[in-house]
C-alpha cells in the first residue's frame, strides 16, 4: 500500500484527484499529503491557534473529498482545496472568537551555521521592522490580512488566489490594492517607512 | 518638513511583506494525512470502486487486527530500504515528502568541505555560478574590480527583472570583515538607475552621504549608520532593498547599470577598487 503511495506521489494532481474520485482512497492521501502544509498554515493564519489550525485543516480535508465529485475535472486542484480550507477556519472563527496573533521566528533561529554574522545592531533593526510590519498585518481585518498571506507569505498567483477567494481576478486586484492600501496607512502611522524618505523627512 | 510623514511606497511596502513571509513562525505542521485516512476509511468514498473494497475485505479479514500494524510496518520499512537503495527516483519522491522539493539526494565520493562563508544563503544573493556561467546567463557585461582579481564567489539573482550578478570577496588583510554583510568586499551590479534626488531631500542623522563621480558615471558615497537601499530597476519600478542594511556603500551608474560596493573600507580605498572596475 505505502509503495502505492510512493509512485502516486510523483503522479500530478489531476491523476490523482481523478483517481481519488473512484474512491481511491490511496491516491486521496497523497493529495492530502502534499497540501498538508500549506493548509495547516492557511488555516493558522486565520485562526491562529496550532490546534484549532489542526482541526480545520483535517475537517476541510475530509470535506474535499467527499465534494471530489463536484470538483471540475481539469481545474487547478490546490485553489480547490484552499478555498475549502479558508472557508472552515473562517466558519471555525465565527464560532470561536478571539483570533491569534503571527509572531516572527526567533533571528537566532534563521543563522545558517558556518557564516560570519552580521552585526547584533543591524539584526536588532531589520528585527524591529518586521515586527511593527507584523503588528500591521495582525491588525488587518480577516479577509485583509489573508488575502495579503495568499499573495505574499504563500506567493500564490493571480490565478490561484483567484481560484482560493472563489471571485474573478479583476476582484482580486481591487481586494489585493484595498488591503494593500488600509496597510499602508497603518505602517505609515507607526513610522515604518521607506526608510530613505523616513530618514529624509526627519533631516 | 521634520514633523511631515511620508507615506512608505506601495513597492516598498510589497518588497516588505515578502520579506516578511521569509520570517514568518509557523507551528510544525501536524500529521493531518493520517487522521484524514482513517476517518474516509471509516465511510464510504466519493465513489468508491470494487477492487479497493475487495482489497480492504481481504486485508481485515485474513490478517488479525493486531498483527497487521506490525506486518504493514515490517513490509513497509524492508520495501522502504530496499527501493531507497537501488532507486534514485525513489531517494528524490522522499526528499519530496521531507519538503526538500527540488532537492535531488544522490550519492556522493565524499562530503564537500563547506565553504569559509554562506555568503549566497545568509544575504539572499541567488544562485552560486562561475563568472563564465553568469556571463551566458544575462544580457549585460559582468565587471570585475581589477585591482583585487576574480571574486571568491559570485552569485546571480532573479531581482530586479534582468537578473543581479553579485560577486563575494572573502575577508583578508587588504579586506577586513564588514559587519553588515559579513564579507570582505560583496559587488552587486544590475540594470537600474539610483534616482537623482532621492538621497537630496536630507541627510538622515548618523549617515554622510556625498556625491561623487566614478568611472565617468554619478554616484554616491554613503558611510555611518546602517541603512536601506531605494533604487529604481530596469522598469522603473521602485524597490527598496530590506533583506539586509548597508554600511559604507558606493553606489554609482556604469555601463547602463547600477553597481554598488559594500565593505568597511574607507572612502579613497574604495574609490580606487571602483575605479578598476571594468
Amino acid at each position: 500500500m505505502e509503495l502505492i503511495e510512493d509512485a502516486a506521489a510523483r503522479e500530478d494532481d489531476g491523476a490523482l484527484v481523478e483517481r481519488a474520485r473512484q474512491g481511491d482512497a490511496v491516491a486521496y492521501a497523497g493529495l492530502v499529503e502534499r497540501y498538508q502544509d500549506v493548509a495547516f498554515r492557511i488555516a493558522f493564519v486565520v485562526l491562529g491557534s496550532a490546534q484549532e489550525a489542526e482541526d480545520a485543516a483535517q475537517e476541510a480535508f475530509i470535506k474535499a473529498y467527499y465534494a471530489l465529485p463536484r470538483f471540475r475535472r481539469g481545474a487547478p486542484f490546490r485553489p480547490w482545496l484552499l478555498q475549502i480550507v479558508a472557508n472552515q477556519a473562517k466558519n471555525q472563527r465565527r464560532a470561536g472568537g478571539r483570533r491569534g496573533n503571527l509572531a516572527l521566528r526567533a533571528t537566532a533561529e534563521e543563522r545558517p551555521s558556518g557564516g560570519a554574522a552580521p552585526s547584533p545592531e543591524v539584526d536588532a533593526l531589520l528585527e524591529e521592522r518586521r515586527q511593527t510590519l507584523l503588528t500591521a498585518v495582525n491588525g488587518l481585518r480577516d479577509e485583509d490580512r489573508l488575502v495579503v498571506a495568499y499573495r505574499y507569505f504563500f506567493e500564490l498567483s493571480e490565478g490561484e488566489m483567484a481560484g482560493a477567494l472563489g471571485c474573478a481576478r479583476g476582484t482580486v486586484k481591487s481586494r489585493l490594492s484595498r488591503a494593500l492600501g488600509r496597510l499602508r496607512q497603518v505602517v505609515t502611522a507607526a513610522g515604518l517607512r521607506d526608510v530613505d524618505r523616513q530618514e529624509a523627512s526627519r533631516g | 518638513m521634520a514633523d511631515q510623514p511620508v507615506a512608505m511606497s506601495v513597492a516598498a511596502l510589497e518588497v516588505a511583506l515578502a520579506d516578511l513571509g521569509h520570517h514568518m513562525a509557523y507551528p510544525s505542521t501536524p500529521n493531518v494525512a493520517e487522521r484524514v485516512r482513517h476517518e474516509i476509511a471509516q465511510r464510504p468514498g466519493p465513489r468508491r470502486s470494487l477492487g479497493t473494497a475487495r482489497l480492504r475485505w481481504w486485508w481485515q479479514s485474513f490478517i488479525p487486527a493486531q498483527r497487521r500494524f506490525a506486518v504493514a510496518l515490517v513490509a513497509l520499512i524492508a520495501l522502504a530500504a530496499t527501493i531507497l537503495a537501488v532507486s534514485p527516483e525513489a531517494r528524490t519522491v522522499v526528499a519530496e515528502r521531507l519538503g526538500l522539493r527540488g532537492v535531488i539526494i544522490r550519492e556522493i565520493p565524499a562530503v564537500p568541505t563547506p565553504l569559509p562563508t554562506a555568503a549566497g544563503a545568509r544575504l539572499s544573493l541567488g544562485q552560486p555560478l562561475t563568472l563564465e556561467e553568469v556571463q551566458t546567463r544575462i544580457t549585460f557585461q559582468v565587471l570585475v574590480p581589477s585591482l583585487l582579481g576574480r571574486p571568491d564567489e559570485v552569485y546571480l539573482g532573479n531581482t530586479p527583472p534582468g537578473g543581479q550578478v553579485a560577486l563575494v570577496y572573502y575577508p583578508r588583510p587588504d579586506l577586513p570583515q564588514a559587519n553588515t554583510t559579513g564579507v570582505g568586499l560583496l559587488l552587486t551590479a544590475f540594470q537600474g538607475n539610483v534616482p537623482a534626488g532621492i538621497f537630496g531631500k536630507g541627510v538622515p542623522p548618523g549617515t554622510r552621504i556625498e556625491e561623487v563621480q566614478v568611472n565617468g558615471g554619478h554616484g554616491y558615497w554613503i558611510e555611518g549608520d546602517p541603512h536601506t537601499i531605494f533604487y529604481l530597476d530596469s522598469r522603473g519600478q521602485g524597490r527598496t532593498e530590506t533583506t539586509r542594511l548597508a554600511g559604507n556603500v558606493l553606489l554609482w551608474e556604469q555601463n547602463q547599470l547600477t553597481l554598488r560596493l559594500e565593505s568597511a573600507l574607507l572612502k579613497d580605498e574604495v574609490l580606487r577598487i571602483a575605479a578598476s572596475v571594468q
